[in-house]
């Protein structure tokens, strides 16, 4: 930051300039100053940073906004001289690509957990952020999109951060009914909720069919039964307890409170709202934050519809949400593909036209709509290493799966490490396909473990559409990488209607210590049911 | 050579190139636009600048930073289209670009952590100021037609846009000076 703060009329002269509005005379002027002042150099350095980075997050069409789709500016690429022309087609590609970056998309909810400083202070109560959350009958609302007031919301399962105008936060954990009903309160029916009450958000309040509970300034969960039973756990702080009598009004609390809760206190009121009992504290039913997860990614919009190259995904780590824009990400190399024993109907290459030269790099690049899907799967994941022999052993089977090998190691840290995409449809399970993730190698300590939901599922409204693509079916099962290369396969007709689902793995879940540096995986589909799972990017996260 | 050694030599250099353009166009895009801050113009001279780089890439030295030898060629692709091109539109003179190229380029480094940052700040503000910054910049007339739609006048549209433009500034700063963690 410039220690000087800009003055108005250096920075009318770049909104001028930055909205191409800018008069000869204040050109003039505004050069004269560049030109002496190394601090209005910086200041407009800066701002236009600002203005570039505008143009390529604003682009987007935010899930909550009108689903126009904004203008590619790409202007025609030149004749270039280039080994050849599969390479001169890459490089045209690319440079189109490049022309048209200031307009490529990104949403914007990356960091709800570092808003206090924006200036603009919210006036709505709002959706925050969402781990694994599946409402009832709809979409779940996109993150940073106002709640309804006194609307009934039903969280099936995963938990919903909720931002109150006053600082306070609440994070409800399905099965779960609540609902908004002012700036500063909330009703929960059911389910649990955690609630952090900043200084300057005293006062709020959470009201259950048996009691209000309102915060002095804290952290408190609240467990509502489904006979209604309330128990509140003060975490820190205090908290006032009172009956809720059916019919006063809501906004006023009785005279008296039934209990004041102070830090590790714990109470329960009996769903006949008439007894109240001392409770053994617990801390494990507060939540200070959601899990470490994919929370969003963004991806480049298709000119007919749909996203197409992947650009960045946010995750969560550490409690922290960091964003990691995709030539970040370290690619991998698929080294070992089995299908299942019987020819896949759904074939196990994806593209959005031709197939590339060598197929397996439709798991290489950052495209979404080409895959290297439907590996086979187990039922029982790894215990000891793939068995992966070429050719194959008749008395040693080979494993099915998918076997990668990371750019380079990956190192294990925090949160998820990995990240992988699917491709899926309203037909085949809503959060995802579960799959098996091995290490390469087994060693001691080292272990598989199953993914079972993704963080980004069909039910999230994070889940963009895909751009239109082809499946290429084969005609035999599929045993080997030779084999998917050299078998005779067909384009099926483009796909539509498809999402892109995104999840994390997390190295540590497989045993591997902090800092352990990982080359590579297996995958497995869980065979689970009739659905095998479609990954279509898989990068490791850069430490 | 081999026409096969050739054509592996060609992939290879292919793929760097591909591989290290990737990583830094944006901030190339950048360090053009800053120079030459209008769009069209900018475009245009970073396509040619694209193209040039590629035909060049055979003296680009592996040692030196490919992102400091990329915006040295594109400021000459700058200062060609300031010599030859039309002098309709308002430019910046020679000697102001030069000053420019100079801060801008030991200002790169920071582009990523920036645009990071802008990232957070943006996810700060209210819904309707996110729909409005979208329909500013998402091109065409849009932030005419969502002045239609809201109901508001677009003169206050553009009011407001301006003091969005400002509070991200500030915002960004703020986050900069503060040393916020960003991948």
């Amino acid at each position: 930051m410039n220690e000087a703060t800009p003055d108005r009329e250096l920075l009318e002269w770049l909104d001028a300039l930055c909205t191409e509005t800018i008069t000869p005379e204040q050109q003039q002027k505004l050069t004269e100053r560049l030109k002496a002042d190394p601090q209005a150099r910086q200041v407009y350095l800066s701002y236009v940073d600002v203005h570039l980075g505008l143009r390529r997050l604003a682009v987007s069409t935010p899930a909550h906004a009108a689903t126009e789709v904004a203008p590619l500016a790409a202007p025609a690429a030149q004749p270039i001289t280039a080994p050849n022309r599969p390479m001169r087609a890459a490089v045209l590609g690319l440079l189109a690509l490049a022309a048209s970056l200031c307009f490529y998309l990104l949403a914007t909810r990356n960091d709800p957990g570092d808003v206090s400083d924006t200036p603009p202070v919210r006036p709505t109560v709002y959706l925050a952020s969402m781990a694994g959350a599946r409402f009832f009958g709809e979409i779940a609302p996109p993150i940073a999109s106002p709640l309804a007031m006194r609307r009934d919301y039903v969280l099936l399962s995963g938990m919903a951060e909720i931002r109150f105008p006053t600082g306070a936060s609440a994070i409800v954990e399905g099965p779960a009914v609540f609902r908004i009903l002012s700036d500063s309160s909330m009703g929960l029916d059911v389910g649990q909720c955690s609630v952090h009450a900043p200084p300057g958000a005293e006062g709020f309040r959470v009201e259950t069919q048996q009691a209000n509970v309102v915060d002095r300034g804290t952290r408190f969960s609240i467990k509502v039964s489904e006979t209604s039973e309330t128990e509140v756990h003060v975490i820190e702080g205090a908290a006032d307890l009172y009956r809720n009598t059916p019919g006063a009004t809501p906004a006023k609390e009785p005279a008296e409170a039934l209990a004041r809760l102070n830090s590790q206190e714990a109470r329960g009121l009996a769903d006949d709202s008439r007894t109240i009992r001392e409770l053994d504290f617990s801390a494990a039913g507060y939540r200070g934050g959601l899990p470490d997860r994919v929370i969003s990614y963004e991806a480049t919009e298709h000119p007919a519809g749909g996203v197409e190259n992947l650009m960045s995904v946010t995750v969560q780590r550490d409690g922290k949400p960091l964003t990691y824009h995709a030539p970040s990400l370290i690619g991998v190399d698929p080294t070992y593909f089995r299908g299942g024993d019987q020819t896949d109907r759904n074939g196990h290459l994806t593209a959005g036209g031709e197939l590339p030269a060598r197929r397996t790099d439709v798991l290489r690049d950052n495209s979404l709509v080409t895959g290297l899907i439907n590996p086979g799967g187990s039922p029982q994941p790894l215990t000891s290493d793939p068995v992966m022999n070429v050719p194959e052993d008749p008395q040693h089977r080979n494993a099915p799966g998918l076997a990668i090998r990371f750019a380079r190691p990956v190192i294990n840290g925090p949160g998820p490490d990995v990240v992988l995409f699917e491709m899926q449809t309203v037909t085949n399970p809503a959060d995802g396909d579960a799959f098996h993730v091995s290490p390469l190698v087994f060693a001691e300590g080292l272990k598989s473990y199953t993914v079972r939901g993704f963080d980004i599922a069909m039910t999230s409204s994070e889940a963009k559409k895909l751009a239109s693509f082809r499946l290429y079916r084969f005609n035999a099962p599929i045993g080997s990488l030779e084999e998917l290369q050299q078998a005779e396969c067909q384009p099926t007709p483009l796909r539509r209607n498809f999402r892109m689902l995104a999840t994390g793995i997390d190295l540590s879940r497989l045993g591997y210590p902090a800092g352990a540096a990982v080359e590579g995986l297996f995958l497995q589909d869980a065979a689970d049911d009739d659905h095998k799972f479609d990954p279509v990017y898989i990068g490791g996260l850069p430490r | 050579m081999s026409e096969s050694v050739a054509a592996l030599q060609s992939e290879a250099r292919y793929e760097a190139f591909l591989s290290l353009f990737a990583r830094d166009r944006e901030r190339i895009f950048g360090y053009i636009y800053s120079l030459l801050p209008n769009h069209a113009d900018a475009e245009d001279a970073f396509q040619r600048s694209s193209l040039l780089l590629w035909r060049e890439f055979d003296k680009f030295d592996p040692q030196r930073s490919f992102l400091a030898w990329a915006c040295g060629v594109s400021a000459n692709e700058v200062r060609n289209t300031l010599r030859t091109q039309r002098r309709d539109r308002l430019r910046f003179d020679d000697e102001l670009v030069g000053q420019l190229a100079l801060d801008r380029i030991q200002q790169l480094e920071q582009h990523n952590e920036r645009f990071d940052a802008l990232q957070v700040c943006l996810a700060g503000l209210k819904p309707a100021d996110h729909e409005l910054v979208r329909a500013a910049y998402a091109g065409g007339n849009t932030l005419g037609e969502y002045a239609k739609a809201t109901g508001r006048a677009l003169q206050s549209l553009y009011n407001r846009m301006t003091q969005l433009r400002r509070i991200l500034f500030e915002c960004v700063e703020r986050k900069r000076a503060a040393g916020g963690r960003f991948a």
